[in-house]
């Protein structure tokens, strides 16, 4: 290579913009980087742009000198005085939360939203002008005999304290429009409210607390 | 190295929600987060949340699991790119951010050359870095030198051990140094093929 090449991939480096996506492209290949490396393979020219974003963005540096340290074979890791014991929490299933008596369905929905907000959030959709993302969104199938799937949504309301909720039913045995009038009792913490579904079995709760949401529970009537 | 059987077995015990299989892969998870994590001053707080968080994305995205013969390996995947994430957060970094080799500007004289690489060679001769971070970025870019190679020249000079990974991240704020000056940014924009 000569001197101006040499030169310009200097400056290029120097020259190299950042964006979050570059720095997450690195990120991805830093694992293959390094084992590369520490297996004597070439490894630059095996990963051109990983090696030219590492010269170019130091946290990305920092992090494969992290990775390198940990991953090198025989690499003494210091040891913790103790070990704290994990949570399991997470291993209830949301199923547990559901109870049955008579013709009623209570379902507790903390486990199942707080699985829902543990997920990674995927891209948000483009919206038709004034409608909003939801703020979560959960489904449970296969609910009980008689309720195929309960779909509870919010979404933002007017005021920042409150969101709407809004929840959809389908029933094994029954369809449009026989859905409609079907008595739901959205319970939470220090309140409570009730709606009937419409002929889609669809309902909405206005002005649920947002800092409620977390202990919601349904009670669900089918005559 | 732990065997195939008993990757497919903790592999089958997570994918079906056995509270065995998380509680067994936990103590690694832990060791490898806290030794990650060796820099910050909650390390042990740190590691833990780290090594949970690893566990709930290992509960949550078991099915995307290619190798289960290889599970242990893929989990600490998962850890690694945790702890990587929790590193590169803004409050994280600015806590730990090191102190610049020389906080002094660049400050260089306009010049008249029109040759890139004459250009280039100025900067890096009036640029106040140390001689070890001009060899790094020169024996990299000029000397076309690997970083292991670096570091064996550094660790023999300065009589300690050097780690191709200390080169690297020499070498990364260094150039982040230059780039940190507005002069030079603006000379090498009009001097560089688009």
């Amino acid at each position: 290579m000569d001197s101006k090449q040499q030169a310009q991939n200097l400056a290029e480096t120097l020259l190299a913009t950042h964006d979050e996506a570059a720095c997450s492209q690195c990120l991805d290949a830093l694992e293959a980087y390094v084992a590369a490396q520490l297996a004597r393979q070439a490894y630059r020219a095996l990963f051109p742009q990983t090696a030219r974003h590492l010269d170019s963005c130091v946290a990305c540096a920092e992090s494969y000198a992290v990775l390198y340290e940990v991953l090198q074979p025989g690499a003494a890791l210091s040891a913790p005085a103790r070990i704290p014991a994990p949570n399991l929490s997470f291993l209830a299933s949301p199923r547990e939360g559901i109870s049955h008596s008579g013709t009623a369905i209570f379902v507790q929905l903390a486990q199942a939203l707080r699985e829902a907000f543990a997920l990674p959030q995927p891209p948000a959709l483009a919206f038709r002008d004034g409608e909003q993302p939801p703020l979560f969104s959960v489904a449970l199938s296969g609910v009980n005999a008689a309720v195929e799937r309960l779909q509870v949504t919010a979404y933002p309301s007017d005021t920042a304290e409150h969101c709407l909720v809004q929840l959809q039913i389908e029933l094994r045995e029954r369809a449009w429009p026989d859905l409609a009038d079907l008595r739901l009792q959205l319970s939470w913490q220090g309140g409570s409210a009730t709606a009937s579904t419409d002929s889609w079995g669809s309902a909405v709760f206005t002005a649920v607390p947002r800092d409620a949401i977390a202990s919601l529970a349904l009670t669900l009537m089918i005559d | 190295m732990k065997s195939s059987d008993d990757n497919l077995r903790l592999y089958d015990d997570c994918r079906t929600g056995r509270a065995e299989g998380y509680e067994a892969l936990w103590p690694g998870l832990y060791r490898v987060a806290y030794a990650m994590l060796r820099e910050l001053p909650d390390r042990d707080q740190a590691a833990a949340d780290c090594a949970q968080l690893a566990l709930i994305k290992v509960y949550q995205t078991i099915a995307s699991c290619r190798t289960p013969t290889a599970f242990r390996a893929w989990t600490m995947q998962i850890l690694r790119r945790v702890v990587l994430d929790e590193l590169r957060r803004p409050e994280r970094r600015r806590r730990m951010a090191m102190p610049a080799e020389d906080s002094s500007d660049l400050a260089l004289a306009p010049t008249s050359v029109d040759d890139l690489a004459a250009v280039v060679q100025q900067i890096l001769t009036a640029a106040p870095l140390s001689e070890r971070s001009r060899r790094v970025v020169v024996g990299r870019y000029f000397a076309e030198r690997s970083d292991e190679d670096l570091a064996a020249s550094e660790a023999t000079l300065s009589g300690e051990e050097v780690r191709p990974s200390h080169i690297q991240v020499t070498r990364s704020k260094n150039l982040a140094k230059l780039r940190s000056d507005p002069q030079i940014i603006a000379q090498l924009r009009e001097l560089v093929d688009p």
